[in-house]
């Protein structure tokens, strides 16, 4: 059973941890792209819809590039912390923050575009600090946006597999996610238990984004 | 330590693993599953692992080529045969290359020539016989073996080239012919420890177990032919 269960976990593992990342940068990336303008500003929105574009396996290229031994940055972190990310779930963790970014900017972006600016500047009238007016104006008119958003990054993060493989490696009961572990008993020939896995894998993601989409609704702050 | 081996080998290793357990109980032994190739360019980028069992000699020669193996570790652990393979409740007929050609099979699942080291055996199966023309119409290039064996299984394709051992796992297909083995090169499966490894004793030791009768019969089991058969 537990050849089952621990893809499944490590899966949601790495989903809800690039998940709380992605919550983090990309509400602040998306903010910054919709009420900002700065130097570079449209190179690094393409920069940052890149990996929609490009293939799983090719951003895995990059990343094992980048974190290898050899690389630019795995170099730096081997020789002064003795830390090595390819074949960890950091790596798993990092591959889905990645590819699934993208989505969550797209959808937040967009959402935070929505918010009339003419209530934040209100509010900014009446006194409010700028941390102020984020928090209770623009969040919570663009909360329907960042929800889909993060739903759409969870989603992505759980069926990871061509960057994750590539650099977090295909290690059972380490770095093997559900995903990875279907194409495994797959390949090995184990067909049963691939399906297995993938019954179990569709019945918990549907689950999860029934709970989510439940939790969502009536609360309807743009509409009061 | 990490041994870092083709897809297709991820329900036997393990089972052989446990095997080398009883006998080296202290033996802390992981596996990383991928093709080939994706495995070839990890350890081309640094990534630690201590022997690589590649599914063809391509990858190993990139290997040796760039020093990343102990070249007198290298050693082929297990040969497999090449079928051509129809749906089970298949009607056609015939038993060599001619097959084929025949009308009613309008569809040949391959592996992709360039990528999938099944699919090279099978375009040189098909140069040999000099028929790689009359057939270009009704190849379907697949990503994979397992790919291949699915799209006969459901009978999307009305025939296929798998290996053997791809061939023993499913009911939904039958063998139809065995090809030859001088209509392609060698299908050998290297192994090899890493220069780059820190347990390189260990890898040695594994690699020898996977050499032994023990371990052979359980590479028999799941259809490869191990070396040792061969002597």
């Amino acid at each position: 059973m537990t050849e089952l269960l621990y893809p499944l976990y490590l899966s949601f593992k790495v989903a809800i941890a690039s998940t709380i990342l992605i919550f983090i940068f990309g509400i602040a990336l998306s903010w910054l792209l919709a009420r900002k303008n700065f130097f570079g500003k449209n190179f690094i929105d393409v920069l940052l819809n890149m990996p929609l574009v490009l293939p799983p396996t090719v951003v895995g290229f990059l990343l094992l590039y980048l974190l290898g031994k050899n690389g630019p940055v795995g170099k730096i972190l081997a020789q002064s912390m003795n830390l090595t990310i390819v074949f960890t779930l950091a790596a798993a963790v990092i591959a889905s923050f990645i590819m699934a970014l993208p989505l969550m900017i797209r959808s937040c972006k967009a959402a935070f575009e929505s918010v009339d600016a003419r209530l934040e500047n209100a509010a900014k009238t009446l006194g409010a600090s700028d941390w102020r007016v984020f928090l209770e104006v623009t969040l919570p008119l663009a909360w329907k946006g960042i929800l889909a958003g993060l739903v759409m990054s969870f989603a992505r993060s759980l069926g990871e597999f061509g960057a994750t493989i590539m650099v977090a490696g295909n290690i059972p009961f380490k770095t093997q996610t559900a995903p990875l572990a279907i194409y495994s008993t797959f390949q090995g020939g184990n067909e049963e238990q691939a399906k297995l896995l993938v019954l179990f894998m569709t019945v918990l993601s549907f689950a999860t984004i029934w709970a989510v989409n439940s939790l969502s609704k009536g609360k309807d702050y743009a509409n009061r | 330590m990490l041994i870092s081996a083709a897809a297709n080998f991820s329900t036997v290793l393990p089972e052989i693993a446990e095997l080398y357990k009883k006998s080296n109980p202290e033996a802390q032994i992981t596996f990383n599953f991928a093709s080939s190739g994706i495995l070839e360019k990890q350890i081309e980028y640094g990534a630690t692992a201590d022997l690589f069992i590649s599914a063809s000699a391509v990858e190993m020669d990139k290997l040796q080529g760039k020093m990343l193996i102990d070249p007198a570790s290298r050693k082929n652990l297990v040969k497999n045969r090449l079928v051509l393979i129809v749906t089970a409740d298949s009607n056609i007929a015939g038993n060599d290359f001619n097959t084929l050609l025949d009308a009613s099979i309008k569809k040949i699942a391959v592996g992709d020539f360039k990528a999938v080291p099944a699919g090279e055996y099978a375009e040189e199966v098909l140069n040999h016989y000099n028929i790689g023309k009359k057939l270009e119409d009704k190849l379907i290039f697949c990503e994979n073996v397992k790919q291949v064996l699915k799209n006969v299984e459901l009978g999307t394709a009305d025939a296929g080239f798998v290996y053997e051992s791809d061939a023993m796992t499913s009911k939904k297909v039958k063998v139809l012919w065995v090809t030859p083995d001088e209509s392609h090169s060698n299908i050998v499966f290297p192994a090899a420890v890493l220069s780059g490894s820190s347990k390189k004793e260990e890898a040695k030791k594994f690699e020898d177990f996977l050499l032994t009768k023990e371990a052979g019969a359980v590479f028999a089991s799941h259809g490869y032919i191990p070396e040792s058969a061969g002597k």
